[in-house]
């Protein structure tokens, strides 16, 4: 009978005992032929599965398997397009710099942080003065067109009366506005503004 | 001198295609013994190493590099031949307990490649029908026995490193391999004992 359990056996077998426990096991077997013939009997299993393995892996034709490998890794590129890579906008665009520039990286973190805090802070004095009824809010330009300015028309008649010409200018471009005032408006001397009322009057 | 793996997987990370290239060519042979060693179908196995290879590209920024490249990926090769035997409905539910149950039998004191007169063993491991006998041996175990046998004795792979990469016990693992082994065992000394008795 046998001197090793199966487990110390086991692990003898494997290279798994301890250096102390593993002289002490290979002693055993020493004085045991059973033992050493358990050890034989694995050795030879070992020997076997392997050379299973490698007639297996000899009849294997790996030549295909990278360029199958790389098809399939190009193919779902294209099929699932990056989110990091693919044109899908600003935000897409912002979320991929972000992850390429900021991955890893605690300072750039807190240094976008700043910033951010810093254009909240703009941006609220902003608005808070633009809400401020103390101060004017911005208007558009707009000038009434005198003779002799460069415009196209400079004097209009209809129905006897006379609508003014007015420019906006709004950055680059200038929109020219004939306002006919009704009858009875243009007839009143002390009659409202053209710009305090514009849906009561007809601009053409 | 050949780059080491962790030092593929970086350049790989930093856009060199060709790192992976390397890898896929350096395991390719490894992941496909494995995975052969569990789905016993050549086609499927092949099929598993090139899936195998598609999620480590995939998952690759994931590794975190505190295991070692090959334990990662044997991982994803162990899981996927398991899965790919549940879904074609191959897999034995068969387990033992995580104990070594002594009343099964010690491992047998007895050759497995018969000695006696009229049998070479060197000349037998190059027949095809020894080899398919030990194939035949392999399929009556368990996905999970098979993996952890293959696992040893293909690669040596440590019980820790089993254990990691079926994520179980060292025990479980220990106890797999015995019977493993022991259902192995028998299976090839009443198979090759016939073989050899015929031509004798």
């Amino acid at each position: 009978m046998s001197g090793l359990d199966d487990k110390t056996l086991q692990r003898l077998y494997d290279d798994e005992l301890d250096s102390s426990d593993a002289k002490q096991a290979r002693e055993a077997v020493a004085e045991n032929p059973d033992d050493a013939k358990r050890l034989e009997s694995l050795a030879q299993m070992r020997m076997l599965i392997r050379a299973e393995a490698e007639a297996a892996a000899d009849a294997a034709d790996f030549d295909g398997l990278w360029p199958a490998v790389a098809a399939r890794i190009g193919q779902k590129e294209k099929v699932q397009p990056d989110p990091d890579a693919a044109d899908l906008g600003m935000l897409a665009r912002w979320k991929a710099w972000l992850g390429q520039s900021m991955g890893g990286h605690p300072v750039r973190w807190a240094a976008v942080g700043v910033c951010a805090l810093a254009a909240a802070v703009v941006l609220g004095v902003l608005i808070s003065s633009s809400l401020n009824p103390e101060r004017p809010l911005p208007t558009r330009r707009a000038a009434k067109i005198e003779a002799g300015d460069n415009v196209d028309i400079e004097k209009m008649e209809f129905k006897g009366r006379h609508p003014d010409i007015f420019q906006i200018k709004d950055g680059k471009r200038t929109t020219t506005v004939i306002w006919v005032y009704p009858e009875d408006e243009d007839d009143d001397e002390n009659g409202a503004d053209a710009g305090d009322d514009p849906g009561s009057t007809d601009p053409i | 001198m050949e780059p080491k793996d962790l030092e593929l997987v970086s350049r790989h990370r930093d856009g060199d295609q060709r790192a992976f290239e390397v890898l896929v060519k350096r395991y390719q042979r490894k992941v496909y013994s494995l995975a052969y060693g569990i789905v016993h179908n050549p086609e499927d196995a092949m099929d598993v190493s090139q899936e195998a290879f598609v999620k480590v590209h995939r998952y690759l920024d994931k590794f975190e590099g505190s295991a070692s490249f090959y334990t990662w990926l044997y991982r994803i090769v162990v899981n996927l031949c398991i899965d790919h035997l549940r879904r074609a409905g191959r897999a034995h539910s068969v387990e033992y307990d995580d104990a070594i149950d002594r009343s099964q039998g010690v491992l047998a004191a007895t050759d497995i490649v018969p000695s006696r007169q009229g049998t070479d063993p060197q000349q037998m491991l190059g027949n095809k029908e020894t080899l398919g006998h030990i194939n035949d041996g392999l399929a009556l175990l368990s996905p999970n026995h098979r993996a952890v046998i293959v696992m040893r004795e293909l690669e040596g792979l440590s019980y820790n490193e089993m254990a990691e990469i079926m994520e179980c016990s060292k025990g479980t693992i220990m106890s797999r391999l015995f019977h493993a082994r022991k259902r192995l065992q028998i299976y090839l000394i009443g198979v090759l004992n016939e073989d050899a008795d015929e031509a004798v």
